[in-house]
């Protein structure tokens, strides 16, 4: 109850947060007021349209090409037109295609493209940064430990967008085992194969964006799994485990391992924003038609309604995947009571 | 406070604390990589004669010159320049020189009755194996007054010369000058003017390659052409030819042939402080947002732990790619919005210690000699909190460093500056394509990066070890 | 009374709310007490020694810090000197805090590991500008430093808390509560913490400056046997009340509530013929959250009956300097 009660309170927090970061900044009515002054790129009526979906004003009237008649709104009035739009993923129109931003977000695949990239670097990411770790946590001190410590200490340092490029100047450029960019081939278009050849495509174009999100994340979850682990194995139950004759790896994966995966699953939900801030660069990088690279291209264009929607919609993520970790969090710690 | 006494102690006090970081290997590995890089930042301009976006060194994306110990020498060259400026007459005429050497000269000629010609030479010896990439020529010439009512033919020529003879001439440039005002000649071989004159328009050979493309002696040469019974002073300035190789230095060019070394240097100056400046303001917002709401408490700390958990919850990342477009991407937006999007988890931290240390037997013990909040918060809290700080600044300036460059790869960096995220923003945009990265471009800012941010989680985490009270108390 | 004491607790009271959260609070009304300290009574007379005896819980640490004004009290009066100081505010109380002064249990929490010695023991003086200068400043700090055996001072001086021992560190505790030269000092268990080989060493130098200044000591401890040997007087608290109050000889020797009995016949005495009188208690002390009505003592009390379990004895005065909170003695001895 009371996690639900935080969860909305939150979401009311960042549609009043975008809400004042594009309303009351300067920035956003100087480039409203540019693009009136600049029809070659975006018409007045476009420009009107926008005037109406931030409130700006309660009536425009288009009195020539560079102008526009606007009677004022108050910001009070704004604020609740603008919270109902959010709440009901009312976001407008891109300013790049004239079409509801909700569209160009899922007919076009993008949303799609960005959950598979995710998953499959998430899924990937935990499961090997759960087994290093564990297997790093039971030889403390050997060379395999320091050994992946150090290693992912080094890709904790490296930026994301760098190992990106890097990738692509090795395995696409040099030895062109995978395409440098983009989800699918442009061929395609004219002529798709049949899907098992989709299959095996798609995965040679996942395959270097997914790896540099995996190297994104597997680090911190290496180095996490092995602090916990450490400490559950020094405790009395991983001992008496071990004087009950059980096999090590026993001891390992089914008691320790279950006692430390509390923090793993918090660590997860919180870190998703930062997997999400590598996504975004992953998918530039990898010019990966995903939410992310998108994102990318809305700053270029200044496509305001773009940038608000997605700001709204990872910061919606993050505060989901929080809410749904609150609950595992319940499920794994039977100590833990929600009223 | 007892200056003589407690302030000698306290250097003790630090030095001690000194000989223990550097005792640890890990933070003795991350103070050396440090102070290296701030040695980069801060001596700069003595360790590279160049800016970063100002001076062209060399031919457009060229390797660092070392790559001719992996590859062979073979087909590639270096920067050379023409020397030896000498004046002389050809047919015809009496050369009478006043001044020469360097770049400039300045000589009277006088023709004969049937007009004479006179030359001004710079020569190179070309013993690169691989061709040039590029040249450049500047000359600017200023005839007396005796020149007008006559007419001057002045030609510029590139002679190669093999074995003493002269086997091919390049005639670069021509012009009839009748007025005693300056006049320049400047030339690019990239321009297609002089692929045009040298027949090279459909070709994707730069004139430089054409001409220098074998190990030879050759000549810059200005030829005048005087009409006959003249006798007219010239001054010649900025006579110069440079011919660019195609590598250079230690690290290579960029698309418009800046030296990428220089703007690795200037580089690290600006992500050190950009990453310190954040994190100054991260760091000092956290302290103060940590010690309000864990002395205050109550419904102050309610309302800013609320506060502070909300803003952890927002994707940081989103948050700063939208702040800094809507405020403009100059370096101090970039790093005011670091710095205030980079206090919540620190601030936690300090709330937290505050509320463990107000309970501590020693601030009831101040309390009952009379002491109030503010004393208590300035001799009590906030030294036990220190050390806190210290483990904090040495790990968010990484955050900082990746933030800005992250800033700066997706196009919202300052257009102005060069830090290293832009320079691997700018490797990536001047490819045109992915398929058009250069390693020599590519891999230093990364390697910059990432060094500078691994030394400061070394001394981050060895101070964490040193600080952590748990080791503490068993001391 | 005839003889009015140094400082004067009257019907103190002080409640803990249980901290419950917001989402709690909305849905009920009655909040929730921890009566730590729940109306009791007494006073210290000047130069004494007063022994404050209790179980872990029982509120002596609660009553120690009230009367020091380090807690606010929820009911009933503190006089210092005849003068209330119960409500006074912070700087009200700072020139009285010049003569009141506190030593806790822990000497390892009870010094801030940042400070070097002289500026721990320099503090009490520097907030109560007490020195002219930074000399005699110097000056006084040694002069305490000698006075609690830490010698030569200029070589402690210049130390930090964790550079000294347990024992040392306890002294540095002495020196600040004593270099204001207070008139009231309260100890908290002062050498719970502390090696048995030092405690008799850091007790005496206790008891040697307070009677050097002439002021009254509260001596809070868990340690009957202790209290014995170091005070004039002895309170015994239990759940927040005081049960008993007397002289350390009656006290001893003759105890009237089966607690103190109790407490007695926990010591261990040297004496192979000794007799242990009365039963030993058994249980722990029951939550001060929802302590037992009446008498908060008949959960464990061997001799509790009905009058007990629903009224609150009150504490009487059964002989001279002899109080005694319970319903077995519930009028004065006849001798």
């Amino acid at each position: 109850m009371k996690r639900v009660l935080n969860t909305v309170l939150l979401i009311v927090f960042v549609i009043t947060l975008n809400f004042i970061i594009f309303e009351l900044m300067p920035g956003t009515q100087a480039s409203i007021s540019n693009l009136v002054q600049n029809p070659r790129v975006f018409d007045p009526t476009q420009v009107a349209r926008l005037l109406k979906l931030y409130n700006f004003c309660k009536e425009v009237t288009i009195t020539g090409p560079h102008s526009y008649n606007c009677v004022p709104t108050t910001i009070w009035d704004r604020f609740s037109a603008y919270f109902v739009n959010m709440i009901t993923f009312n976001f407008g129109d891109s300013f790049q295609t004239n079409k509801p931003v909700l569209h160009d977000m899922i007919q076009t695949g993008r949303l799609v493209n960005t959950l598979t990239l995710l998953g499959v670097a998430t899924t990937v990411a935990l499961l090997i940064g759960t087994l290093l770790g564990v297997v790093a946590a039971a030889k403390r001190g050997s060379i395999f430990d320091s050994g992946s410590v150090t290693l992912s200490l080094i890709t904790f340092s490296l930026p994301t967008f760098w190992m990106g490029l890097l990738f692509i100047m090795i395995f696409a450029n040099r030895l062109q085992l995978f395409p440098s960019g983009g989800v699918t081939p442009a061929y395609w278009a004219i002529k798709t194969p049949d899907l098992l050849g989709q299959f095996l495509t798609r995965v040679q174009y996942l395959f270097l964006p997914a790896l540099t999100l995996t190297l994104f994340f597997y680090g911190g979850n290496l180095l996490l799994t092995r602090a916990t682990m450490t400490e559950a194995l020094s405790e009395d139950y991983s001992n008496t485990g071990r004087a009950k004759g059980l096999p090590e790896r026993t001891v390992l994966f089914k008691h320790a391992l279950k006692n430390a995966s509390l923090p793993l699953v918090t660590n997860a939900a919180l870190s998703f924003g930062g997997l999400l801030g590598g996504a975004i660069i992953t998918e530039t990088v990898f010019n990966w038609d995903g939410l992310g690279f998108w994102l990318f291209n809305a700053i270029g264009w200044k496509d305001y309604p773009v940038m608000q929607a997605m700001f709204f919609i990872i910061a919606l993520c993050v505060i989901a995947a929080n809410f749904i970790s609150d609950i595992f969090y319940g499920i794994l710690d039977p100590r833990i009571k929600y009223e | 406070m007892s200056e003589n006494t407690s302030v000698p102690y306290s250097l003790v006090r630090f030095k001690r604390f000194f000989f223990n970081l550097l005792r640890n290997k890990k933070s003795a590995a991350g103070l050396t990589l440090l102070s290296i890089f701030v040695f980069i930042a801060v001596a700069g301009p003595l360790l590279t004669p160049y800016t970063p976006l100002g001076s062209v060194v060399s031919a457009q994306l060229n390797p660092p010159s070392w790559i001719v110990y992996f590859t062979g020498p073979l087909g590639w060259s270096q920067n050379a320049e023409f020397t030896g400026i000498k004046a002389s007459s050809i047919t015809g005429a009496t050369l009478t020189t006043t001044s020469i050497g360097g770049d400039s000269a300045s000589f009277s000629a006088a023709s004969g009755a049937s007009g004479g010609t006179v030359e001004v030479q710079k020569f190179v010896t070309w013993t690169y194996p691989g061709p040039a990439k590029r040249f450049v020529t500047s000359l600017s010439i200023t005839p007396g007054p005796t020149i007008l009512g006559q007419t001057v033919i002045a030609t510029v020529y590139l002679d190669r010369f093999v074995g003493g003879v002269r086997d091919a001439r390049w005639n670069i440039f021509d012009k009839t000058i009748d007025s005693n005002s300056t006049f320049e000649v400047n030339l690019d071989s990239i321009s297609g003017d002089l692929r045009v004159r040298l027949g090279l328009s459909t070709s994707n050979i730069d004139p430089a390659q054409l001409i220098f493309s074998r190990q030879a002696d050759y000549a810059y040469a200005l030829e005048l052409t005087l009409p006959p019974s003249a006798n007219i002073d010239f001054s010649l300035q900025n006579f110069k030819l440079q011919i660019r190789g195609s590598t250079w230095g230690w690290l290579g060019t960029d698309q418009a042939g800046h030296d990428i070394l220089t703007q690795l240097i200037y580089g690290a100056r600006l992500s050190l402080i950009v990453g310190l400046l954040a994190t100054f303001i991260g760091v000092g917002l956290g302290l103060v947002v940590g010690l309000i709401a864990g002395y205050l408490g109550r419904i102050v700390d309610e309302v800013l732990m609320r506060f502070t958990d909300m803003m952890l919850v927002i994707p940081g990342l989103p948050l700063l790619i939208v702040l800094v477009n809507v405020l403009g991407p100059s370096l101090t937006n970039i790093i005011l919005v670091l710095g205030f999007l980079g206090w919540m988890g620190f601030a936690r931290v300090v709330r937290s210690q505050v509320l463990s240390l107000r309970e501590r037997p020693f601030i009831e013990a101040a309390k009952a000699s009379g002491a109030g909040t503010g004393y208590i918060t300035l001799r009590h809290i906030l030294p036990n909190v220190v050390s806190l700080t210290y483990v904090n600044l040495a790990l968010s300036v990484p955050a900082a460093i990746v933030g800005e460059a992250a800033l700066s790869f997706l196009g919202l960096g300052d257009q102005t500056s060069v830090t290293w995220g832009r320079m691997l923003e700018l490797a990536r945009e001047s490819g045109g394509s992915a398929t058009n990265l250069f390693w020599w471009w590519v891999i230093p800012p990364g390697i910059g990066i990432a060094l500078v941010s691994l030394s400061f989680i070394l001394i981050g985490f060895s101070l964490d070890e040193l600080f952590n009270p748990r080791l503490r108390r068993r001391r | 009374m005839e003889e009015p004491g140094v400082i004067v607790a009257e019907g103190l009271k002080k409640y803990f709310s249980l901290k419950r959260g917001f989402f709690e609070t909305l849905v009920s009304k009655k909040d929730l007490f921890v009566k730590a300290v729940d109306d009791i009574s007494f006073f210290v007379k000047k130069g004494e020694v007063l022994g404050l005896v209790g179980e872990s819980g029982s509120g002596k640490t609660t009553t120690g810090r009230l009367l020091l004004r380090l807690a606010d009290p929820t009911a009933g009066k503190i006089l210092y000197r005849g003068k209330d100081i119960s409500h006074l505010s912070a700087r009200e109380l700072k020139p009285l805090r010049r003569e009141m002064q506190i030593i806790f249990q822990d000497p390892f929490e009870s010094l801030d590991p940042r400070m070097l010695i002289k500026e721990i023991v320099a503090e009490p003086l520097r907030i109560q500008r007490v020195a002219k200068n930074e000399q005699e400043l110097t000056e006084r700090v040694k002069q305490i430093l000698r006075e609690v055996e830490l010698v030569p001072p200029e070589e402690f001086m210049l130390r930090f808390p964790h550079e000294l021992s347990g024992g040392q560190r306890q002294r540095v505790a002495v020196a600040r509560a004593f270099v204001l030269d207070p008139q009231f000092v309260v100890a908290d268990e002062p050498v719970s913490m502390l090696d048995v080989s030092i405690r008799a060493e850091i007790l005496n130098l206790m008891l040697t400056l307070v009677q050097r200044r002439g002021a009254s000591f509260l001596y809070i401890t868990h340690d009957l046997a202790l209290a014995r040997h170091m005070c004039d007087r002895i309170a015994v608290m239990y759940l927040g009340k005081i049960v008993e109050l007397g002289e350390t000889g009656l006290i001893i020797n003759q105890p009237l509530h089966p607690y103190t009995k109790a407490l007695i016949a926990a010591v261990p005495v040297p004496d192979p013929t000794h007799r242990r009188i009365g039963d030993v208690i058994s249980g722990e002390i029951p939550s001060p959250v929802n302590p037992p009505p009446g008498c908060t003592f008949h959960t464990r009390c061997p001799f509790a009956h009905s009058r007990c379990v629903n009224e609150v004895p009150p504490l009487i005065e059964v002989e001279k300097d002899h109080w005694v909170s319970c319903h077995l003695v519930d009028r004065p001895l006849t001798s």
